[in-house]
This record gives C-alpha cells, sequence and structure tokens, in this order.
C-alpha cells in the first residue's frame, strides 16, 4: 500500500497508508492540488500538530478507515448515535488538554468524525451543569462585573427551573 | 427598518466617539473645509487632551484657527446653513435619495420612491450595496453589525472596559471587549497544557451546537452564557438561535422581525412553542364503586383511582402518548427514546404546532406488534383487510403560560376518535375527566447529546 509520511511540527515523521491519511480533508486536498505520485513518498509537513497528538489522530483515523460516509436521513441517525463506539470513549479518556489539542488537530486536518466525537465529548462535559460548575470543570475565570453578571442571570431566567 | 434599526444598534457602540464613526463625516473633513471648520469648533476642548499624541495636527488646528480668526466675515457663513445639503459628494447624494426612496416607500407612496431610486442609481449605480455596507440595513442580524464597530473603535478608547454606558446593549459592549481579548475565556488558575480558551470561534460554536443538540437543550446554552464574558457573546449568537427556531418552527418560521421580536433569541423564548426538555402530564382522578359487602349493607367501599396521561414531543413533529397508571417517577423514563414501546401501551404520533394550538394525531392499531408507525408494510397489509381494527385519535390543545413559566400548560380543546373509516366520535371535555397537561421537566432527557444541532440554511 502506498504511503506517505506526515511530519509533526516537532519534526517527527509518521509514515502511513494514504487512504488513511485522506480522511484528513486538509491532506486529500494537499495531496490532489500536488498531484503527488502514488511512486514516490512524500512528507507533508504539519506545523500545527505535534507528535503526541499526531500520533493519536493516526490511531482515530486507523481504527476508523472503513467506516461507511455517515447515513443522512433520520432513522439512521438515530441508531447510529445510540450506540456511540465504545472504541471511542475508550480513545477519548484523555485529559483535558489533550481533548483541546485533538479538537484543534481535527478543526486543522478537517477531519470531521474526529472534530464529531470530541466536541460531543466536550459537550457533555457542559450540559446540565450550572455556570459555576462549567467554570470549574475548565478552569475558568468568571470575568463579569457583578452588574453584567446581574443582567445575564435577569436575561436567563425564562429558563431556570424553581 | 433599516434606518432606525441602524442608529439603534449603532448608537449602543458609538456613544463616547461619536465623530468619527460615520463615514459621511470623515470623508468631507478630508474634502471639504467649511464643514471641517464647523467640526473644528466642536473639537475645540478635546484637543488640548489629544496634544500628546496629535502634537503635529493641533499646531495646524491653532494656526488655522488664527488664521480664521482674522478673516472671519466668509468663513463664519456655512456654519450657520445646514451642512449636508451643500457639500454633498455623489456618492452621499445618491444615498440620501435612495433613503428618502425607502421612506417613501414606507408611507406607501410607491411611484414617488420609484423616483427616488431612479434617480439615485443614476448617481451610483451600486447605491444599495454601498448603502447596505455603510449604514445598519442588515434587519435580521443586527450582532454582525457590531462587529465592525469592534473593528472601527479598536483604538479608540481603551478605559470602556470597565465603564458601562448606559442603554447600551450587553451584548454589544461584551462583542467589543472580547473582540479586542481575542479570546472568549482565560484560565482561572495557571495550568499547563491546552486550555478550552484555545479554541477558536467557529470550534466553540461547533461545540454550542453539541450541547444544544438535535433534542434543543437550549437551557443548557443558556447556562454556557452566564460563565464568562467570551462565552456569552458566543451562546447569544444569532446563527445558534436561528437554528433552534427553525427547528421549532419550520424553515418558513419567518424572521424575528416579520413576528414582532427583536432577535432570534427573543422569538424563541417568547414565541409559543412546546417544551421538549421534558413530558406533559396530567393526572386524572375518578372514583370507582366497589361491590357492596354482602353481610354488611353498611359497608360501601368506594376507589380512588389515578391514571396518568404523559404526552413527550420530539422536534422534528413526532409525538409519544401513553395512558398509564404508573406514576411519573417510573413512566417519564420509558419516554426518552423515539421508539415507542408497544408493549408498554406507549403509542406513537405526529403534532403540529399553529400558533397556540397543538394539533396530535395519533394511530392505533389493536394488534400490539404493529404499534409502532414505522412498520410501512404492516400498512399496507392493513389497508386490503379492513377488518383488522384501528383507530385514529385527533386531538387539539392549547398552550398556556402558568405564572411566569411560558408554555406549561396544555389544555385540551378537542378530542375525538375514528374507529372506522369517517366515524367520528367527539369525547365531551369535562374539566375533571380531561384535566389540562402540566410540563415537567425530565432531566435525563436532556442529559447527553446524541446529535447536534443542525445549521440552518436559509
Amino acid at each position: 500500500m502506498p504511503n506517505i509520511k506526515l511530519q509533526s511540527s516537532d519534526n517527527e515523521v509518521f509514515p502511513v497508508d494514504i487512504e488513511i491519511a485522506k480522511c484528513s480533508v486538509t491532506i486529500k486536498t494537499m495531496l490532489e492540488d500536488l498531484g503527488v505520485d502514488d511512486e514516490e513518498e512524500e512528507v507533508v509537513p504539519l506545523p500545527n500538530v505535534n507528535s503526541a497528538i499526531l500520533k493519536k489522530v493516526i490511531q482515530w483515523a486507523t481504527y476508523h478507515k472503513d467506516d461507511p460516509p455517515l447515513p443522512e436521513d433520520d432513522e439512521n441517525k438515530e441508531k447510529r448515535t445510540d450506540d456511540i463506539s465504545s472504541w471511542d470513549a475508550d480513545f477519548l479518556k484523555v485529559d483535558q488538554g489533550t481533548l483541546f489539542e485533538l479538537i484543534l488537530a481535527a478543526n486543522y486536518l478537517d477531519i470531521k468524525g474526529l472534530l464529531d466525537v470530541t466536541c460531543k465529548t466536550v459537550a457533555n462535559m457542559i450540559k446540565g451543569k450550572s455556570p459555576e460548575e462549567i467554570r470549574k470543570t475548565f478552569n475558568i475565570k468568571n470575568d463579569f462585573t457583578a452588574a453584567e453578571e446581574d443582567q445575564v442571570r435577569k436575561e436567563n431566567e425564562w429558563c431556570e427551573e424553581k | 427598518m433599516a434606518s432606525s434599526a441602524g442608529s439603534a444598534s449603532g448608537g449602543g457602540g458609538v456613544d463616547n466617539e461619536c465623530e468619527g464613526e460615520e463615514p459621511e463625516d470623515s470623508s468631507s473633513h478630508s474634502n471639504d473645509a467649511d464643514v471641517s471648520e464647523g467640526l473644528e469648533n466642536l473639537n475645540l476642548q478635546d484637543d488640548a487632551q489629544n496634544r500628546e499624541t496629535e502634537d503635529e495636527l493641533a499646531l495646524f488646528r491653532q494656526q488655522w484657527q488664527r488664521e480664521l480668526e482674522a478673516t472671519p466675515t466668509p468663513q463664519k457663513e456655512p456654519e450657520v446653513k445646514p451642512e449636508p445639503e451643500e457639500p454633498l459628494s455623489d456618492e452621499d447624494k445618491a444615498k440620501q435619495l435612495f433613503l428618502r426612496g425607502v421612506e417613501m416607500e414606507r408611507g406607501g407612496k410607491l411611484y414617488e420612491a420609484i423616483q427616488h431610486y431612479k434617480r439615485a442609481m443614476q448617481i451610483l449605480p451600486d447605491v444599495e450595496t454601498r448603502l447596505y455596507e455603510s449604514s445598519d440595513i442588515r434587519a435580521d442580524t443586527p450582532e454582525e453589525e457590531e462587529v465592525e464597530e469592534v473593528e472601527r473603535s479598536y483604538n479608540e478608547n481603551e478605559s470602556d472596559d470597565e465603564d458601562a454606558v448606559e442603554g447600551e446593549d450587553l451584548l454589544a459592549r461584551l462583542q467589543r471587549i472580547t473582540a479586542r481579548k481575542g479570546a472568549l475565556c482565560e484560565p482561572a488558575f495557571p495550568a499547563k497544557g491546552a486550555h478550552i480558551s484555545w479554541l477558536p470561534y467557529e470550534v466553540v460554536l461547533l461545540v454550542l451546537r453539541w450541547v444544544v443538540s438535535a433534542e434543543l437543550d437550549a437551557a443548557s446554552l443558556e447556562r454556557v452564557a452566564c460563565v464568562s464574558r467570551g462565552l456569552y457573546v458566543a451562546a447569544r449568537d444569532a446563527d445558534l438561535w436561528r437554528s433552534l427556531c427553525v427547528k421549532t418552527w419550520g424553515i418558513d418560521c419567518g424572521t424575528p422581525r416579520a413576528n414582532g421580536f427583536p432577535s432570534w433569541r427573543q422569538m424563541y423564548i417568547e414565541r409559543p412553542r412546546l417544551h421538549l426538555h421534558g413530558c406533559y402530564i396530567s393526572k386524572t382522578t375518578y372514583l370507582r364503586h366497589g361491590e357492596n359487602s354482602f353481610q354488611d349493607q353498611f359497608y360501601r367501599p368506594w376507589y380512588l383511582i389515578d391514571y396518568y396521561r404523559y404526552l413527550r414531543f420530539f422536534p422534528d413533529g413526532m409525538v409519544l402518548m401513553w395512558t398509564t397508571a404508573e406514576e411519573p417517577a417510573a413512566s417519564v423514563g420509558h419516554l426518552k427514546y423515539r421508539h415507542a414501546k408497544g408493549h408498554l401501551g406507549i403509542t406513537a404520533g405526529h403534532y403540529r404546532l399553529m400558533g397556540d394550538k397543538v394539533v396530535v394525531v395519533i394511530k392505533k392499531t389493536t394488534d400490539k406488534k404493529a404499534v409502532t408507525a414505522t412498520n410501512t408494510r404492516f400498512r399496507a397489509r392493513r389497508k386490503e383487510t379492513p377488518d383488522n381494527h384501528e383507530q385514529t385519535f385527533h386531538m387539539e390543545f392549547q398552550l398556556r403560560n402558568v405564572r411566569s413559566r411560558r408554555n406549561f400548560q396544555l389544555a385540551w380543546r378537542r378530542y375525538s376518535v375514528c374507529s372506522r373509516r369517517d366515524q367520528w366520535t367527539q369525547f365531551e371535555l369535562t374539566p375533571n375527566k380531561f384535566p389540562p397537561f402540566a410540563f415537567s421537566r425530565v432531566r435525563a432527557y436532556t442529559a447527553e447529546a446524541l446529535a447536534p444541532l443542525p445549521a440552518a440554511y436559509y
């Protein structure tokens, strides 16, 4: 199988099956634009992704290389979402920093599946939490003034459960 | 609509720095001495403060002022005149004509309006687009305008961070502040590794689409807005709220303005809609005669019977209905997913929202296996055998508010059932047999995102 080489920001080179690499729309477009021959082995520099993250991304892409394209109609969607791949769940048992770096990498490399599953993980860490719990979970500073916080609370009153 | 909206939302951002904002002003400032003289006088007091940064300019102005004082008579005049009349550039003239046209069109004078439009276009063929760019004609997304505002006022006043301007929109102000910072939030404590603030704005929006999810969990979105200034700005993004509206009322739901609301968010909050993050529950109680005791004639038992009707609405027009003696705590879990558990007697149907009225249609067949409406093969077979017992329930409700809680009650309006073809039986909706449904939130329904809020396309 033809390989290409992906080079991380810290100059580590990963040989990857070209079909797997192409799950990244960014790489796919790059290869198409450059008109790369299958014969020669290209080195694609990825200055925005470090080796630890790139390794994870390749691991994810390799596991999902045979995934069928996502069905769009409603009934299938429901089936698909009911069983969140337990492999993905395990894969995403990482610290928050890694999770955000994976999101950034998936965004930069334009890998929709990975971006979806990582964003979903963050979203589920947010859902159902109070603002203070969200701040704690993500180490976010409350930069509202007291007056602003008051106004926001007032604006949001409509959905508060008493 | 256009110009008034512009001044309203623009006024929020402009406040302290009135003069430099209008593009017309600045252009005439450089081109025309008459107008700039008028401005000059206004600026005199400010000069003192700005001297450090604008030394050269101030010097020039002073010199000029002296010259003006030396020859007062010819220059004084234009000050009295209403300035916009004379020194208009072609572009301004065209814009004015166009705006007058807009006014006339609004006043119903269509013919005159067209004349004005025509003249404006003769002077400047792309006057509409230019107006669109310079002033706020964009009716439905006033937020976008603020972004430009931010860029223009970027360097002008660093201290406006803290001074809340009376009457200014909180969103506009926080947008300005956030844009200057370049990050939506900052860590409370220094920590190594990537932080949520590293995510670019569009990715944060994507995360928020997952937070809202296909189940339209707007409450979680509102809680994100309370976290930090930047996240407030993101959680108020008009695109998210537009998607929520489109999922609620359909693609033809109309713009907020057309429905009389100031924003998509306000429309989502105030326009009647069904709550999807829980169940509508109605409890009916009735007394049933017990058998008289054979031996003791004075013992007459009565039984107090409770039963519940549950209505669980989903986005996209699907509804589950369940009538059971089970208490809510034991029941609502069965209504979490769209799949109707036929063996429990849960039936699936469709609903439609029309203003504050809700119409629910549920088909029920006596064959337990065929209760799920999705079985199309069965439906086809059923038509051939009319004997097969089928009932269609047709219900109409009205959405009501309970004190400050919007849409928390569904009151019965009509209830009929069709057992055979065209044979409708209407129930008499006595209040004790058909008490209204009360909404009750079920946390489990929105605990986890299974699919993101789909983007709404025009």
